[in-house]
């Protein structure tokens, strides 16, 4: 008898468990387009930015340095998706979770917003793919060819890949795990490395064609929203309609950067008149 | 020492690269902590503020350090 109370109250709070998911995952489902768009959008730039150092370091170096070093980087960040990913969607409760990723999303979006919005006011220089591949090849060259292989060139492409796959790390594991939409969002940055990588071995040069402010400006904005979500989420806020706020956010975000880019690009002219 | 100030600075040059937004975004944070308490609806507008003033005030530190 006592067993059978146990048994279905065990069996109770499991089926509403089982309903506050359904409810959960229902109210989530509009924000996962939001998701893989972000995660795709932030890994296509960082994924251009690493691509620039690899051509480089293949071009300069040798193919085989540029993929040794780009493999190595490859594995250290599946063991840091492993580590960070699954640890942290097993271990932590979704609303520890969401207050965490949600504030480092805040502040990690705002970061390039920033940039993004300095640099449409002209007060900052926009990234030159051309420019910084030119760099690197300089930097490639003055360390001399030895025979065998070139520890410069490996660990140059292992710092270039490691250190831009960090950032798509973070942001697909951050934006993934607080949405409940990890796979949505591995999939558009998978999406965003097959392109980058199709145009790099077709191309064979940076590209440089790629509107990267427009992209981190979008991403910025993004990211700022969902952080701003998730963070209030965390500290017990009430979201008019829940997760159909994202929307609001992000054009509440897109007319105060439009308002300080002007403002920025008056505020010189103003201050020398 | 020199090491762990080493991975802290990455680490706030990784997130952030400007104080005021770290700085704003906990202000932001914790004023949110408070008026949640009062006014559950309230608060989200009051954190969405609080995080445009913050990068208002770092962009406008831009404008002064150039003039």
């Amino acid at each position: 008898m006592r067993h059978l109370g146990y048994d279905s109250v065990f069996r109770i709070g499991d089926r509403g468990r089982d309903a506050r998911n359904r409810r959960y995952n229902r109210t989530v489902s509009p924000s996962i387009v939001f998701v893989a768009a972000s995660a795709a959008l932030a890994s296509g730039v960082e994924f251009v930015e690493a691509l620039t150092i690899v051509l480089a370091v293949g071009l300069t170096k040798s193919w085989r340095d540029a993929l040794e070093g780009t493999a190595a980087a490859s594995i250290a960040l599946v063991i840091l998706v492993a580590v960070l990913g699954f640890g942290l969607l097993r271990v932590v409760p979704l609303d520890a979770l969401r207050l965490i990723i949600g504030v480092l999303l805040l502040v990690f979006g705002l970061k390039w917003l920033r940039k993004a919005i300095l640099r449409y006011a002209g007060l900052k220089a926009q990234r030159n793919e051309d420019e910084e591949y030119q760099s690197e090849i300089e930097r490639m060259k003055s360390g001399g060819q030895g025979r065998g292989r070139d520890w410069l060139g490996v660990s140059t492409a292992f710092n270039g890949v490691f250190l831009e796959g960090t950032e798509v790390v973070f942001i697909v594991i951050g934006l993934g795990a607080a949405g409940r939409a990890l796979g949505a969002a591995a999939a558009g940055a998978g999406v965003a490395a097959v392109i980058v990588i199709l145009a790099g071995v077709v191309l064979h040069r940076p590209l440089n064609r790629v509107p990267e402010n427009t992209m981190k400006f979008v991403v910025g904005i993004m990211l700022t929203s969902f952080g701003t979500l998730w963070t209030g989420e965390g500290l017990g806020v009430h979201w008019w309609h829940s997760d159909f706020f994202i929307p609001i956010l992000v054009a509440g975000y897109l007319l105060m950067s439009w308002l300080l880019v002007l403002w920025l690009k008056a505020a010189p002219s103003r201050q020398t008149a | 020492m020199r090491q762990a100030a080493a991975i802290l600075y990455w680490i706030y040059d990784f997130l952030a690269e400007d104080v005021v937004i770290l700085v704003g975004a906990a202000i932001a944070v914790a004023v949110t902590v408070f008026v949640a308490r009062a006014n559950h609806n309230a608060a989200g507008f009051v954190l969405w503020a609080m995080v445009i003033a913050s990068i208002a005030v770092s962009l406008s530190r831009v404008v002064f350090k150039r003039s």
